[in-house]
């Protein structure tokens, strides 16, 4: 098993843009964030073939790679999330969401990380960086105990145990019809990214994340998990402001990365005021 | 020479009370004065605010808005004459020493992020329905550092600037309330967190709404109108400020201190 790599550690996303959201966008404020924040610097992004046509220069300039994949038909807007592994130029991956945040280094996670071949988020925090016991999103997880697992934060280095990871993922993605026959309470028509890397974790011979060390999750901004009523987004229920790349909502400082969930929060003023700061460096 | 010896610091209890047209909360708190001589083994030093300010509460035991003045908590580190001291609202009744075993914490100031009603459904501790949990500064511990000066400024500043801070912090209710000043002062301090490692590893109990009577054994016996309850011999918040103010509170701080004096006879 040999794969050239045009780094060692870096940050991967996905960026499928749809009628609705335009992902790309959401990556590239990412990188820019990742640029400011992080030791680790690599970033590279996954497009489909539309996506790609809107690629432009400014695109260019923050991602060191921008790699073009084909849209799986059919199987759901999370299809391709196991082309990650086969498509990530890193020797070793930080794969996260594009409308995540980092608000400092997290370098000295790649510790915890490395202690698994795949590692995944476990749980996640409420905007009071108190761990969460919502689980309002969570029901079939639960129904089907099934480890609490978040891919929008995940690490994987190229080994064996990652590429059975996929080779897994990828099975259930494409068979999630009989897969959901077997699952209590599912109703989900397509299989969704959490869903089906819990399944694997649990599948497979080697733990893919980590209970004990508690720090590797995220603020998971959907207004259930801080316990509010999903009719609004968290933006409209509190105060929320930023102190360079620090978030602060309802004036709670927010040390681990926010995945901000509510696509409005980046903003062209965000995204050009991070563009001031960063691009002349890049 | 140099003295090597330790200074010994001094140590004791600072309650808040001042006086309104319905309620006599001095005389509240000279009872609960004997209550702590008896299980802290502390003085305590009865505080009435200078800047008490004029509000108003509900009164759970006439259901209507009656006077209060309750504003000045920030001056408890100027008006205590102590090192380390507690400071208790009136209505808070010393009947352990859980207190004192809090001094053993590492700490600047220790506050009750906890509170359990004895006698209703447990009620959210938010400042409002999308807002931070508050801190209950029905009780409160402070050494006289640098940072607790400061988180005192700070609660006198907030308290100034009410209006403002309401609004930055979704604070629903209008009225100033020291447990909201109290935190967003903490929060500030601490870098804009919750800094939990600030709070009592225990919950205040409370007992809201009218209070038919209280009596001491080895435990609490409360009757409230429609039920009862035994309580272990704990400290207690007590809101009904009719009961607290009645002949019943000296009959029951007697009772506990005869008890005791029972107990060390036999």
């Amino acid at each position: 098993m040999s794969r050239k790599f045009y780094g060692d550690t870096g940050f991967l996303t996905l960026a499928i843009n749809t009628a609705d959201v335009d992902y790309l966008r959401l990556a590239y404020l990412q990188a820019l964030n990742i640029q400011a924040t992080q030791q680790i610097k690599n970033c590279a992004v996954i497009v489909d073939q539309a996506t790609y046509q809107q690629v432009t220069d400014q695109h260019r300039q923050v991602f060191d790679h921008i790699i073009p994949t084909n849209s799986v038909e059919g199987q759901g807007p999370f299809a391709t999330e196991w082309h990650t592994w086969w498509l990530s130029p890193w020797r070793e991956t930080i794969k996260v969401e594009s409308d995540l945040l980092f608000t400092r280094d997290i370098s000295h996670w790649i510790t915890a990380f490395r202690l698994h071949d795949v590692c995944l988020s476990h749980g996640c925090r409420n905007y009071k960086q108190e761990l969460s016991t919502s689980r309002k999103y969570r029901h079939v997880f639960d129904a089907n105990r099934l480890p609490d697992v978040y891919n929008g934060l995940m690490y994987w280095r190229y080994s064996e145990a990652s590429k059975k990871f996929f080779d897994l993922a990828r099975q259930v993605f494409e068979n999630w019809n009989d897969v959901k026959q077997q699952l209590k309470n599912c109703e989900d028509e397509y299989a969704t990214t959490d869903m089906v890397y819990a399944l694997v974790s649990s599948i497979m011979d080697t733990a893919c994340y980590n209970p004990g060390m508690d720090f590797i999750n995220f603020v998971h901004m959907k207004s259930g998990i801080q316990g509010w009523s999903d009719d609004q987004t968290w933006q409209e229920y509190c105060v929320h402001e930023r102190n360079a790349d620090m978030i602060r909502i309802n004036n709670i400082n927010q040390i681990h990365p926010v995945h901000y969930y509510d696509k409005s929060y980046a903003t062209d003023e965000l995204i050009a005021e991070y563009e001031q700061r960063v691009i002349q460096e890049v | 020479m140099q003295n090597s010896a330790k200074s010994e610091k001094s140590r004791g209890v600072v309650i808040f009370a001042t006086n309104t047209a319905e309620t006599d909360y001095v005389s509240i708190a000279e009872q609960n004065a004997r209550l702590i001589e008896h299980f802290l083994k502390l003085p305590t030093t009865i505080v009435s605010a200078k800047d008490t300010g004029s509000n108003q509460r509900f009164s759970t035991d006439t259901g209507r808005f009656v006077e209060w003045k309750n504003f000045g908590r920030h001056e408890a580190y100027e008006a205590s004459p102590y090192d380390e001291t507690i400071v208790l609202d009136a209505d808070y009744l010393v009947f352990d020493n859980s207190l004192l075993g809090l001094f053993e914490c590492s700490f600047d100031y220790l506050l009750f992020d906890k509170n359990r009603y004895v006698n209703i459904d447990q009620q959210a501790s938010t400042m409002g329905p999308h807002s931070l949990p508050y801190i209950w500064a029905t009780a409160f511990l402070f050494r006289k550092t640098e940072r607790s000066r400061l988180f005192f400024e700070l609660v006198a500043k907030i308290k100034r600037n009410y209006d403002y801070y309401r609004l930055l912090y979704n604070v629903q209710e209008g009225n100033f309330r020291n447990d909201y000043a109290f935190a967003i002062a903490h929060y500030i301090l601490n870098g804009n967190s919750l800094a939990t490692e600030s709070f009592a590893p225990f919950h205040i109990l409370t007992v809201t709404g009218a209070v038919e009577s209280i009596t001491a054994s080895k435990n609490l016996v409360l009757r409230t109108p429609h039920k009862g309850h035994v309580l272990p011999l704990a400290n207690l918040h007590i809101m009904s400020k009719s009961w607290l103010t009645s002949p019943a509170l000296l009959l029951l701080v007697d009772q506990c201190l005869e008890n005791s004096t029972a107990t060390l006879v036999s």
